[in-house]
């Protein structure tokens, strides 16, 4: 069954303001940007190094709202699209 | 518009309408190994063919985009060296069951190693994971592609041998080419679709958009007058016959509760017209131009809402019994409008109540084993329709010709197919031919007629060749599927882990109508309880109408559900108790020699009897698997913290054919040149049943497999065959040929001892082809071209017919090992080992390549495959870019299967039956073992991510 899918561009080496781009597929009809979850997670940077990835999973369920359908209930989608995010962004991190 | 381009290095000058494919066009300019299972989507593979040398798959490449182009099909390589050297490697390493899918493996193997001349796994994987097959379980696949760079690069190379079994025997427990192997990898003339002339008719389906409503009214008088337009066929005019279209034995044990066209429709998909018109496009255009007036019912879409008091009632008709006498209780008046639903003999039903079907028995006192355990679980498990996907759909071409009315079918029971057709058409059985043609996979759903009545009654009526095919959504929703099933299990035992008493409640959802109602939620039962010793069992099985797809037979035939339920009950009881899961089994399990007293209460429509094993290989496939995934010791520690591992195990069982019930025949006959003909009842579905009853023939009568060419499935040339389900080919079909072969061998002797002047007893067979005495010798040519020349004997002709009392269970261990991940709820099956006991394998690659199918086939299951429905009783997901099936990227990385030779008294030199009961295992095997992994029970199959995270609480 298809999941979420998407990538997040940055961040560069520290987590700058405005530095990180966060786009999802899966959610709705089309893929889309998440500003609000951007600023969000940018907030809670310490020291410009990332949250960890249960508090990205937290701070980014709330900034999702998908519909159920065939390939998934709405919960289900909202938790797999913040663990996605969440070890996409520690992923790049430890590329960068 | 008009293109020109190279096909297969001629150039070509085509006309095409704007927007055809290219797989359209290669069809129409007469390529046949383009083959296709997804209509166009690009999901399949089948149609795959080189492009300036890349594989693509034809349907997603517009005819205008080939314009100046290089395109190339199989049919291009007749004698190129490169491409002989793939197909022989196909062959050699048994990548050909039924064949439908090969010629887009060979072409993917080719642009393979035309990239990369060495490659490895997951190169492989890339290069094939975009065809799907759903026999081989690929691996094999991986072998081939090694064989055939190696034979590439150095053409002297021999690769290590392979296992063999049965030192003594020449053919038998070695492997040999499939007989059909040869044609099937070339792409040749093969299947229904190569048989179909310009001229034929085209038959388009109009389905029920509702899932339960009355047809108040249907206008046919449009259509009827549009161009091309032979006849319409409608409840109106159908023939008023009702019948069951599950092809089991006469009288089957499943109710008439169907005519070709019902008066009420009872899925969404079901049956409302069907037109007969000269082309494809003249039939689509009148079937649109129907009118119909439906007054929609309540639609009925699960067991709870089926059995539920006052829930709409699917079938309304008079309930009739050809013999016996209705249960006590239930309701035999119709309503008067709705058709009639006609039992051979009673099944416990009360169809004005959505009761099917229903049975219970038992041995010994349950209630007083419960009472005397000292530890009772009580769990339910529930497991959802999947689809058996074979990638050639249900397809069959009609014809009259002499007077007869002639199918070429896609079938796994063409006498049945005859049977059924001859009464509806209104024709004796000698006015009707059916011919099985290669299967481009059956796994259960060809054991049903689904398009031979309606092709067989129109080409009849209007004399016309007709061609019938199921697109791949109506494959899904209006083919056969696995009955869903609600299955409780209360075990009760003592602290040593002894079973005490068993208790199996199972209800199934058969979907509109009552084919395989009965016999396969008891097969659920009946091979899963046999496999543990208590002398308290007991059962009740419950199988009700519902207005989701119809079930019917897919390989398992309700037993990987059952299995599913007692197996992990049984893992649940040994955490209950502390004990190691397969501490428990051992404990409990069959042995050798053991007496199965609850066979007593599952016979197969008639009076069971207790059956005491012979040798059983369970203990033997246990201790192998223990030691391979040192069971003992504990698991592998996981190397990432996200993903945790685990491991589970389990017994498994099938039979061989229907004891009693069953019956197969064969004849071999001496031809002048001292060769032979075998005609088969058996019908061979892809699995090498044609390979296996002539090698069986070979071995009995001293010549090669080149020797000997089998006809099967042929009703008019071959002898009666109950066809090929309940595990029946090798052992039955099998049998009957080497009792043919016997015959024919004592018939040779008999012939050879007045022209030798030796007697009979002085006399033997040696290969290749002579009859040896003690003064003289005589070749079998001779003797083939004396008997038919007015001298000795006349045509020496051998006949078997097998019938037995005999059950030849196979048995089976099954050990996964999975990494499950409790963020995401993802399951990777890292190990998976299938040890079978299938008695003496005949062709031990072709019989480990089913067992892998089979496996891989029920990972599907267990992990993703899942028909959904919406609340109007549609299927969302009916194509495979939604119902996703596995690919060669879903092996498992440590794929194993492992032969356990134990011989069985009566089948053909030890055989027993190998392919369907591979698929009981991997459900009840990966749900103990995401258990292991986790720490959750997952009852519901299949086990999804969101199920995983469910029960985790995440959700």
């Amino acid at each position: 069954r298809a999941a979420p899918s998407g990538q997040a561009l940055g961040p560069a080496p520290g987590l700058a303001a405005g530095s990180l781009r966060i786009c999802l597929g899966g959610l709705g009809p089309k893929a889309a940007r998440f500003p609000a979850l951007e600023k969000a997670i940018t907030d809670s940077a310490h020291g410009g190094s990332l949250p960890p990835k249960e508090t990205i999973e937290e701070i980014s369920c709330e900034h999702f709202s998908p519909r159920s359908d065939a390939r998934g209930s709405a919960e289900f989608k909202r938790l797999r699209a913040a663990v996605l995010l969440a070890d996409t962004l520690h992923a790049m991190e430890a590329v960068l | 518009m008009k293109i020109e381009f190279i096909l297969n290095g001629k150039p070509i000058q085509a006309e095409c309408p704007e927007g055809e494919s290219l797989k359209s066009l290669l069809k129409r300019l007469g390529m046949i190994s383009v083959r296709e299972a997804c209509d166009g989507e690009g999901s399949c593979g089948l149609c795959t063919v080189l492009l300036d040398g890349a594989a693509v798959n034809s349907c997603l490449i517009l005819a205008a985009q080939v314009q100046g182009r290089d395109i190339v099909t199989l049919e291009h390589y007749v004698h190129d060296p490169l491409m002989r050297t793939i197909q022989k490697a196909l062959v050699d390493a048994a990548c050909v069951q039924c064949g439908y899918c090969t010629p887009a493996v060979v072409l993917a193997v080719r642009d393979l190693l035309s990239r990369i001349p060495n490659p490895d796994d997951s190169q492989i994987a890339d290069a094939l994971s975009g065809i799907i097959c759903r026999c081989t379980g690929y691996l094999q696949f991986r072998e081939a592609i090694r064989l055939a760079a190696a034979r590439a690069s150095d053409p002297s190379y021999i690769p290590s041998p392979p296992q063999e079994f049965r030192p003594e025997l020449r053919h038998v427990g070695k492997d040999r080419e499939k007989v059909d192997a040869d044609v099937l990898v070339r792409g040749e003339r093969a299947f229904v679709e190569d048989r179909v002339p310009p001229d034929a008719c085209w038959i388009e389906l109009v389905g029920s958009p509702f899932a339960h409503a009355w047809i108040s009214e249907i206008d046919t008088s449009e259509a009827e007058a549009m161009p091309g337009v032979l006849a319409v066929l409608t409840c109106e005019n159908c023939p008023p016959i009702s019948y069951t279209t599950a092809g089991q034995g006469f009288p089957e044990p499943s109710p008439y509760d169907q005519r070709m066209f019902p008066r009420k429709v009872r899925h969404v998909g079901d049956r409302v017209a069907a037109v007969l018109a000269r082309t494809r496009e003249e039939a689509k255009a009148a079937a649109k131009a129907i009118r119909v007036t439906y007054e929609v019912l309540e639609p009925v879409l699960s067991i709870a809402q089926a059995k539920a008091p006052g829930a709409p009632v699917i079938h309304s008709g008079d309930v009739s019994y050809v013999s016996g006498s209705p249960p006590e209780g239930t309701g035999v008046r119709g309503d008067g409008r709705d058709d009639p639903v006609i039992y051979q003999f009673p099944l416990h039903s009360d169809p004005h109540r959505n009761l099917a079907a229903s049975a219970q028995a038992g041995i010994g006192d349950t209630e007083r084993g419960f009472a005397g355990a000292d530890i009772i679980i009580e769990r339910s498990y529930k497991a959802n329709r999947v689809q058996s996907a074979p990638l050639e759909p249900h397809t069959v071409f009609a014809c009259v010709d002499s007077s007869r009315l002639v199918l070429r079918a896609s079938t796994q029971v063409p006498w049945h197919v005859r049977r059924i057709v001859a009464r509806i058409v209104g024709l004796p059985e000698h006015k009707v031919r059916v011919i099985k043609e290669r299967v481009g996979g059956g796994f259960g759903a060809k054991q049903d007629i689904v398009v031979e009545d309606i092709a067989g009654y129109l080409a009849w009526i209007t004399r016309r060749p007709v061609y019938f095919r199921y697109t791949r959504e109506q494959e899904f929703i209006a083919s056969r599927t696995r009955h869903a099933m609600e299955i409780s299990v209360k075990l009760g035992a003592r602290r040593d882990g002894r079973l005490t008493a068993i208790l199996m409640r199972l209800d199934a959802d058969t979907g509109p109508y009552g084919q395989h109602c009965l016999t396969v939620p008891m097969n659920a039962i009946s091979k899963s309880l046999p496999l543990l010793l208590c002398d308290n069992a007991r059962f009740e099985v419950k199988s009700y109408y519902t207005n989701l797809s119809p079930a019917g037979a897919y390989q398992g035939y309700g037993a990987p559900k059952g299995s599913f339920a007692l197996q992990t009950a049984m893992a649940e009881l040994a955490e209950a108790l502390g004990m190691d899961q397969l501490d428990l089994l051992e404990m409990n399990r069959v042995r050798s020699g053991s007496t199965i007293e609850i066979l007593k209460s599952l016979g197969e429509g008639r009076e069971g009897s207790a059956v005491t094993l012979g040798t059983c290989g369970l203990g033997e496939m246990i201790a192998r698997g223990r030691a391979a995934f040192d069971w003992d010791d504990p698991k592998p520690e996981s190397p990432d913290p996200d993903w945790k591992i685990g491991r589970g195990a389990v017994i498994i069982q099938q039979g061989s054919g229907l004891p009693g019930l069953d019956a197969a025949n064969a004849e071999i006959r001496l031809l002048p040149d001292g060769t032979a003909l075998l005609l088969s009842g058996g019908a061979d579905l892809g699995t090498g049943l044609d390979t296996l009853t002539a090698k069986v023939a070979a071995e009995a009568l001293g010549l090669e497999l080149a020797d000997i060419s089998v006809v099967s499935g042929d009703t008019d040339a071959t002898p009666f065959d109950k066809g090929a389900y309940a595990s029946s080919g090798s052992f039955f079909s099998g049998k009957a040929a080497l009792l043919a072969a016997e015959d024919l061998k004592a018939k040779i002797i008999a012939a050879a001892s007045p022209l030798l002047g030796e007697p009979t007893e002085d006399l033997r067979i040696e290969h290749r082809g002579r009859v040896v005495g003690r003064k003289g010798e005589i070749s079998f040519a001779r003797l083939g071209h004396v008997s038919v020349q007015g001298q000795g004997h006349g045509e020496l002709v051998g006949f078997g017919s097998f019938k037995t009392e005999h059950a030849a269970f196979p048995y089976g261990a099954h050990f996964a090992q999975v990494a499950v991940n409790p963020r995401t709820g993802q399951v990777r099956v890292q190990r998976y080992h299938a040890y079978q006991d299938c008695g003496t394998p005949i062709n031990p690659a072709l019989a480990k390549g089913q067992i892998y199918g089979a496996v891989l086939k029920s990972i599907g299951h267990s992990l993703y495959e899942e028909m959904l429905y919406d609340e109007a009783g549609r299927c969302l997901n009916p194509r495979f870019l939604d119902y996703k099936v596995p690919t060669m990227a879903e092996l498992p990385e440590d794929f194993v299967v492992e032969l356990m030779p134990v011989d069985d008294e009566v089948g053909p030199y030890g055989a027993k039956s190998v392919s369907e009961i591979s698929v009981n295992g991997a459900a009840p095997a990966l749900a103990i073992a995401i258990h292991d992994a986790i720490g959750v029970w997952i009852r519901e199959w299949p086990f999804t991510p969101e199920r995983i995270l469910r029960a985790l609480g995440k959700l």
